[in-house]
Formats: C-alpha cells, sequence, structure tokens
C-alpha cells in the first residue's frame, strides 16, 4: 500500500471520526445527567441546514458555524423544554426530534432556497480541505476541523476537570442526594441538552464543510452511532474518542473502497452498510467483554 | 355547587386524545398561515383526504402497513424493549416477499398460495432481522434499542442494492425488481383506487395482537417481564420472552414491507420504506402500545401525510408538513401522557430509573411514556 493511499485513508477515517466524537462527546454530558438524549441525530441534520443556509447568505465560514451549532442547540431546547416543563419522556421527545428535525428541515429548505435537494455553499467549503488549493491544511483536514477539535477537546476536559463537570455527573447520580447537596438536577439536565444540541449541531456545520453543501439526510445515522460511541467508549472521553476513531477507520474504508474499480466499485453501494454492521457487532463484542469481566469480577470476590 | 375534580382530570387515553386535538389545531394554524390565511388551505389540509372515495381509499391504503408496524412496535414495547428496527424490517419483509413471489409464480403456483408464502418468508425474513439484536442482548446484554437501529440501517441500504443493482429489472429505467404478475398481487378493493385488502387484513392483524398480548399465557408474560424482568424471572418467566416478543415485532414489520410489494405498487423499489417504520413506531407510541388504539393512530398519521400531500398539490403547503405535525402530535402525547396527575409518579419513576444513565433505562422511560393501563389491573 502506498504512503499516499494510507495518508489519504487516515485523513478520511479523522475527518469521518471527528463529527461523531464531537457528537458523542456532548451526547456524553446528557447521558451523565441521566437524561440521555436521542435527538443527536436531528441535531446534526438541523446544524448541518443551518450551517450551510447561514453559510451561504453571509458568505462566512464562521458564522455558518455558529449557526451550526446554534441551530442543533435550538432542536434540543425544544426536548429540553418538553421534558423539563413539560415532564415529557426525554427519550420520545428525542424521536419527535429528530422526525421534526427531517420535516421542518426540508420544508424550510423548499420555502427559502426553492429546492429540497443539495444546497451548496461555497462559504462552508472554505472549511474544508482541498488538494493542491493552497489553503489551510492540517492532518488533511480544514480549519473547520480545528474548531471541531477544539470544541471536543474543550468539552473533555470540561467534563473530566471541571467543576460544572462534577456537579453535572452528580445530578445524574440521583436527584435527592444532588439536592442535598445543592444542586438544582433539572437545570443541569436542561444545560447538558443545550450543550449536546450545540456540539452535534457543529459536528453537521463540519460535516456540511467537508462537502461545501447540505445534502438532505446527510446525517445518515451518525446521532445514534455516537450514542453507541459512548457506551463503547466506556463513558470517558478517552475512550469514546478511540471508538470514534474505529467507526470513523469504517466510513474510511467503506470510501476507499468504493473508490475501487470493477467489481466492488458496482457494488459500492452495498459497502455503505459495512460500518453500521460493523458498529453492531463492535458493540455487542464490547458489551460482550463487559459483561466477561463483571462476572470474573464478582467471582473473585466471592472466591475471597 | 361541587362540581367533582375529576372532570379536570380526565384519564390516559383521553388526555391522549386532547393531546392529538392539539396537534390537529396547530396543523390548522400551520396551514392557515402557510396558506395566506384561506380557507381553500383549511379545506385541503382537512377535509380533502376524505373528499372523494379516492382519496379516502388511499389515505385507508397507507394506514395499513403503518398499523402492521405500529401492532409489531406495541408487542416490543410491551415486553420493554424498543424496536427501532422497523424501517430494516420492513426492507427485509418487502425483499423476502418479492423474491418469494417471482420464484413461486415461476413455477405457476397458484397465487393464493404463493401469497401466503409470500408474507411467511416476508415474516421470517423481518423476525430474523429482529431477533438478532434481542438474542444479542441476551448473549452480551447490547441494548435492542441501538442494535436493532444499527442492523436496520444496514439492512435497509443492503435491499436498496439488491433492489437497485443485483435484482434490478432489466432495461427498466426504474431502480427495483420485475412487478409482481397481476394475479399475484393482493386483491383491489374499490379499483380504480388503491384500496387493496391489506386495510382489513392490517385491521384483523391489530385485533389479533392485542387479543394475543391481553388474552394469552405469552401476551401476560410478555406484559410482566417488560413491566418487571426481575420480577418475571423470579417467577419463571425467562428472558427468551423478550426474543419472542422481538421476533413477534420484526415479524409484523415484515409483514408490512409484503404489503408494499404485493399491494398497489406491485413491486419492490429502492427506498420504498419511506420511513414506515417510524411512522409505525410513532403510532405505536402515540397508542400507549395499544394495537387496538393503534389503529385510530395510523389513520391520523395517515391523515395528516395525505392532508400535507393535498396541501400541497391544492394550496401550495409543504408537503413536509405531515411530518413535522406527526412530530408534533409525538411531543404534545407523550407530555400529556406523563406530565399530569396519575402519571406524574411514573415520570419520577422512569427519571430516576434514566439517571443511572444507561440506555437500558431510557428504554424503559420510554415504555413509562406509552403507558398501556392502569398500574395493577394486570
Amino acid at each position: 500500500m502506498s504512503a499516499s493511499l494510507i495518508a489519504s485513508f487516515a485523513a478520511s477515517a479523522l475527518g469521518a471520526a471527528a463529527p461523531i466524537a464531537l457528537a458523542a462527546l456532548g451526547g456524553l454530558y446528557t447521558a451523565a445527567a441521566g437524561s440521555l438524549s436521542v435527538a443527536i441525530e436531528g441535531s446534526i441534520l438541523v446544524g448541518a441546514f443551518a450551517a450551510a443556509s447561514i453559510g451561504s447568505a453571509s458568505g462566512s465560514l464562521e458564522l455558518g458555524l455558529l449557526g451550526g451549532a446554534l441551530g442543533g442547540a435550538l432542536l434540543a431546547a425544544t426536548v429540553a423544554g418538553a421534558a423539563n416543563k413539560l415532564r415529557a419522556d426525554v427519550f420520545v421527545a428525542g424521536l419527535a426530534a429528530n422526525m421534526l428535525a427531517g420535516g421542518a428541515v426540508s420544508a424550510l429548505s423548499q420555502s427559502f432556497f426553492g429546492t429540497k435537494g443539495v444546497l451548496p455553499s461555497d462559504a462552508l467549503g472554505r472549511g474544508a480541505a482541498h488538494s493542491g488549493s493552497g489553503g489551510f491544511s492540517f492532518l488533511g483536514q480544514g480549519s473547520a476541523f480545528l474548531v471541531l477539535a477544539a470544541a471536543a477537546a474543550i468539552l473533555a476536559i470540561m467534563y473530566a476537570t471541571s467543576v460544572f463537570g462534577l456537579r453535572l455527573k452528580a445530578s445524574g447520580q440521583g436527584s435527592e442526594a444532588a439536592r442535598a447537596a445543592g444542586i438544582e438536577p433539572d437545570r443541569y439536565r436542561f444545560v447538558a441538552h443545550l450543550v449536546a444540541g450545540a456540539a452535534a449541531g457543529l459536528a453537521g456545520a463540519y460535516m456540511a464543510c467537508t462537502v461545501a453543501a447540505f445534502v438532505p439526510g446527510m446525517s445518515a445515522g451518525r446521532g445514534w452511532i455516537a450514542l453507541a460511541a459512548i457506551y463503547l467508549g466506556g463513558r470517558k472521553p478517552a475512550g469514546i474518542t478511540l471508538s470514534c476513531l474505529l467507526f470513523g477507520s469504517l466510513f474510511a474504508l467503506s470510501n476507499l473502497l468504493q473508490g475501487l474499480r470493477g467489481q466492488v466499485a458496482e457494488n459500492a453501494e452495498l459497502l455503505q452498510a459495512m460500518p453500521y454492521l460493523a458498529s453492531a457487532l463492535a458493540f455487542i463484542l464490547w458489551k460482550r467483554r463487559g459483561r466477561k469481566a463483571a462476572r470474573r469480577k464478582g467471582a473473585m470476590g466471592e472466591s475471597s | 355547587m361541587k362540581v367533582s375534580r375529576a372532570i379536570f382530570a380526565p384519564g390516559p387515553a383521553a388526555r391522549r386524545a386532547m393531546a392529538l386535538l392539539a396537534a390537529l389545531a396547530l396543523a390548522g394554524l400551520y396551514a392557515l398561515a402557510a396558506g395566506g390565511f384561506r380557507s381553500s388551505a383549511l379545506y385541503a389540509f382537512f377535509v380533502s383526504p376524505f373528499a372523494s372515495p379516492y382519496a379516502f381509499f388511499s389515505l385507508l391504503e397507507r394506514a395499513a402497513p403503518m398499523l402492521v408496524c405500529a401492532a409489531g412496535a406495541s408487542i416490543a414495547l410491551r415486553s420493554g424493549a424498543m424496536n427501532l428496527g422497523g424501517e430494516g424490517q420492513v426492507a427485509f419483509g418487502a425483499l423476502a416477499s418479492a423474491l418469494a413471489i417471482e420464484f413461486l409464480s415461476g413455477l405457476g403456483t397458484s397465487p393464493l398460495l404463493a401469497q401466503i408464502l409470500a408474507f411467511i418468508a416476508a415474516m421470517a425474513a423481518g423476525a430474523f432481522l429482529a431477533w438478532i439484536s434481542a438474542a444479542a442482548e441476551k448473549w452480551s446484554g447490547a441494548d435492542i434499542m441501538l442494535t436493532s437501529f444499527l442492523l436496520s440501517q444496514a439492512a435497509v441500504i443492503a435491499v436498496d442494492w439488491a433492489v437497485g443493482t443485483a435484482l434490478r429489472e432489466e432495461g427498466s429505467n426504474l431502480l427495483a425488481m420485475a412487478p409482481v404478475p397481476a394475479a399475484y398481487r393482493m386483491l383491489r378493493l374499490a379499483p380504480p383506487s388503491p384500496l387493496s385488502a391489506a386495510a382489513p387484513i392490517a385491521l384483523f392483524i391489530a385485533i389479533a395482537s392485542y387479543l394475543f398480548l391481553s388474552r394469552t399465557e405469552k401476551g401476560l408474560e410478555i406484559e410482566l417481564y417488560g413491566r418487571n424482568s426481575r420480577f418475571a424471572r423470579a417467577i419463571g418467566i425467562g428472558s427468551g420472552i423478550r426474543k419472542l416478543a422481538m421476533a413477534a415485532s420484526g415479524a409484523l414489520g415484515g409483514f408490512a414491507g409484503a404489503f408494499l410489494v404485493l399491494g398497489p405498487a406491485g413491486r419492490a423499489m429502492k427506498g420504498m420504506t419511506g420511513g414506515l417504520g417510524w411512522d409505525g413506531l410513532s403510532a405505536a407510541l402515540v397508542a400507549g402500545s395499544d394495537p387496538l388504539i393503534a389503529a385510530p393512530a395510523a389513520l391520523f398519521f395517515s391523515w395528516l401525510d395525505a392532508g400535507a400531500r393535498q396541501g400541497s398539490l391544492l394550496a401550495d403547503l409543504s408537503p413536509d408538513a405531515g411530518a413535522i405535525m406527526k412530530s408534533a402530535a409525538l411531543f404534545l402525547v407523550t407530555a400529556a401522557a406523563i406530565g399530569g396527575g396519575s402519571r406524574r409518579g411514573a415520570a419520577r419513576g422512569a427519571a430516576r430509573e434514566a439517571a443511572r444513565g444507561e440506555v437500558r433505562e431510557a428504554e424503559s422511560g420510554a415504555r413509562a411514556a406509552a403507558p398501556r393501563r392502569e398500574e395493577g389491573t394486570l
């Protein structure tokens, strides 16, 4: 395998892993707060659409990325509001939000841009690395990747080391105990949803940057894969990042095989199933390993 | 004069109905605002789906597979599992039925027998896909919610590839398999409308699912396991019952897929599921995982879809309004179902469980959002 092919594969894997990792790290906040958000999928889609819309209207990459984060947070706020104020079930509200995202994005696209199809944005394209363009490039990624990486690092550090992270985890461990310690769990859950929505929205904006456009249905299950990554990574930022690198590699491998000629290229569409199948398999095997380890621990505890 | 407080504290079913009415009111406001405050927009959205036999029968035909999916989703929900793989199970069922009917019609099998075998093949395919998630849960503890979704995504892609590439009809412009011979399609009840035998069959399946869950021993076991798996295991109900429930759920998803192939469309096409699995799950959640109540819920969702479609043709409304209104209904119903009165305790319980942060607890939270009946009536 040539060095350029390896570099191309690594860049592709990193580019695919980054949005999943950011969305998963945001989702970790809701998991820690005891109110896991499944609306991440919808927030990615809304974020991508908001970024492309604002990016193309303003001509600014920065505003596009900001708009993506805000769009994702807005959708998450509906779920958090329904859960906190109306005591709606957060899971069902999340499913409703995902459904809302698909319909609303399509309707808005038709209303404002006269199309339900691809929405190009040259401004967002400036955030992606293009070979030969002479623009910014780092590990094969564009400038938007740096924003994504910085956001992911901030989320991971805040979760692991800040007082906010500690209080968030406390609010997820038990409402009564948290209240006794002066923590208002509902408030922390609300903030956790906003953080998760903004992170997923930014992840969607990054995905739009990589293709310089919003493409209908472009989230394509990545929000759910991010949820799997949270548990595959043992609910720890480092583990989640590693899990996402695995998932990113699977997407990159799928893309690489689709680029080959002959029989493989003819059946390229089928290869798109591989990341989902492999994610499911990895998740099942990891859980099996965890169960075995727990049993061993239990047996050792009994014998001692 | 003293007025009973009960008037102001309607039960869960009434609250669900009120939530759906609120969703309809929202749809009306949307139709008015988007249609330039013209009565024609309201007419297009609300009345035109019922304005002619053709339109109404189309609505019924669309509701039929949704109802079967909803019945399947209800069985999984009752067992405490959130089956998010409906789309894949529908797609698998559709492909299996298309292959079966192609093979059997080639052999010259009688149409009725071929149809029965095609439905069985569809159910087996859907059941197999759903069963994998339940078996994986037993083997490793992997959450059904995530594995069913991931496997479904893969299944939909694989079926789309098969239908649009490997098994595609030669020389056709469509990304589809060869059409099912006319004699092997389901009976059309009111031609030229698309209404087929799917509608009465779907109603029969909903009733049968309801009776299975409420009147049989296995149904009770599913219910008990869903309510409290630890208690269920203590009285000898093993996790096999979850596998049975998931397999039944997937089988009904596959059955709905066969409707798509053997119905008016008459062939397996790329992208044919069109969100049917999600709509079925949503209808089941709105109906509180009661297969009988799922019938009006599926009709309601089908009405919203048809209204949005008619509105886009007659009053320049967005055809996506249906999806938006369905999500509004789901939001309102989940809030109404556990937001007040007697359900507050259930919500708190679900929140406590979810606080442990496991996906499994989120599933149980979803179950709390879809109460079937008052606690203690088992």
